[in-house]
């Protein structure tokens, strides 16, 4: 009787232990990076300016010449043996824009001085930021052929994440690209405002406040 | 013979690590080349922007037997062109017509802003693969949907309506006019 109860106990011990290793196995926490995330902000953004950068990138087989190193020796060997070649180019566009807080505009940035009929306006610092990249990309060229695999949007994805990472380093780390799209938002904010401000016939003179300068 | 066994061992150990320091120092291959980014454009603008968006869609499609499953994040914002509003005096007031809203929806350039998580086909051995015209139009419509969400989800709405809170001030500040803001 003893005995018989002593294994109706481990069996049911094993059950619980089955029961919680699947469900263990069964439950899958969250990842965050799955979560959808959505977000709606209400701005008072002034754009003056907005600068598309074209960034190309091309898949190509590794030469053999070219390689360096144990890695790269081997993928070209490897490459080379394929049959067919495997080539294609792509490129797309990224936005970057400029443009003004005017949260930050009051009117005690306005300067009146009707004797000398002139008017200053001092409008808020010309911010920059990305406003996004082409959702589509151009295929520049495709040549598949013998047997090799073509290229899948997958390939193609992870490419356009690597364009991406590129083309800001080299955005952020040469400071022409922000200079002129900050000066043509200048030029532009000084001659919308000019001809807002000049119905009475008053000179105006436009300028900016000076600060960090936004993501760029 | 012993030692030659030994010494054998020995320089079979140091082939084996020299192969791995040599694998783990060479550099890492790629079969992608990079071209140096180019500004291809610069278009000044006086756009009034009142809304901002990023949302992270999910993408699903097929054609035919293929499937298509991937997430995007979209971000983009409402403005209204401010170079092609109307405007007239009436005695002292300036009255200023709200143009139509400009609604730019884009890629995010945030980090993971798209992948591509499955594609397969029903068929036992048909081909997964989608091309890029294939790939751009199930992203195109995806744009296509959300715009019309945005619409109906009062977000446009509502962006116009601060659009127009948001002028009355900036114009009569700059112009010492009294603004009256015409919403369509």
């Amino acid at each position: 009787m003893m005995k018989k109860d002593s294994y109706s106990i481990l069996g049911i011990l094993t059950m619980i232990l089955l029961s919680a290793m699947l469900a263990g196995s069964c439950a899958r926490k969250p990842d965050p990076g799955e979560v959808l995330y959505s977000e709606f902000r209400q701005v008072d953004k002034l754009v003056l300016a907005r600068m598309a950068v074209s960034k190309m990138a091309t898949i190509d087989d590794l030469d053999l010449k070219d390689a360096v190193g144990l890695k790269q020796t081997g993928a070209a060997i490897i490459d080379a043996v394929k049959i067919g070649d495997r080539k294609a180019a792509y490129s797309y566009d990224t936005y970057l824009r400029a443009y003004i807080d005017m949260s930050d505009f009051s009117r005690d940035d306005i300067y009146v001085d009707d004797d000398s009929h002139t008017i200053q306006v001092r409008l808020p610092e010309i911010l920059t930021e990305y406003a996004g990249r082409d959702a589509a990309i151009r295929e520049e060229h495709y040549r598949v052929t013998g047997l090799r695999s073509s290229v899948l949007p997958r390939e193609r994805a992870e490419m356009k994440e690597r364009m991406n990472d590129a083309l800001k380093k080299e955005v952020e780390s040469n400071p022409e690209f922000r200079r002129r799209l900050v000066e043509a938002a200048r030029s532009k904010g000084v001659a919308f405002f000019t001809s807002l401000a000049d119905i009475d016939g008053y000179t105006v003179i436009v300028s900016f406040k000076e600060g960090t300068g936004g993501v760029l | 013979m012993k030692y030659i066994r030994i010494a054998l061992l020995f320089v079979a150990l140091a082939v084996v690590v020299g192969v791995a320091m040599w694998w783990k120092q060479s550099p890492e291959y790629s079969r992608v080349r990079m071209e140096p980014a180019k500004i291809a454009d610069i278009t000044p603008m006086v756009r009034l922007c009142t809304v901002d968006f990023y949302e992270d869609i999910p993408v699903k499609a097929n054609i035919g037997p293929r499937h298509f499953f991937g997430k995007m994040t979209l971000t983009g914002s409402i403005g209204f062109d401010l170079e092609t509003m109307r405007q007239e005096m009436r005695g002292d007031t300036i009255v200023v017509w709200l143009p139509r809203e400009a609604i730019d929806i884009e890629e995010s350039t945030a980090p993971g802003s798209y992948r591509v998580i499955d594609t397969w086909n029903e068929r036992l051995l048909g081909k997964s693969g989608f091309t890029t015209v294939e790939e751009n139009e199930i992203k195109r419509k995806v744009i296509e949907s959300y715009r019309k969400k945005l619409y109906a989800s009062g977000a446009v709405a509502k962006a116009r309506s601060e659009a127009v809170a948001s002028l009355k001030p900036m114009i009569e500040s700059v112009t010492r006019h009294p603004v009256v803001v015409i919403d369509r």
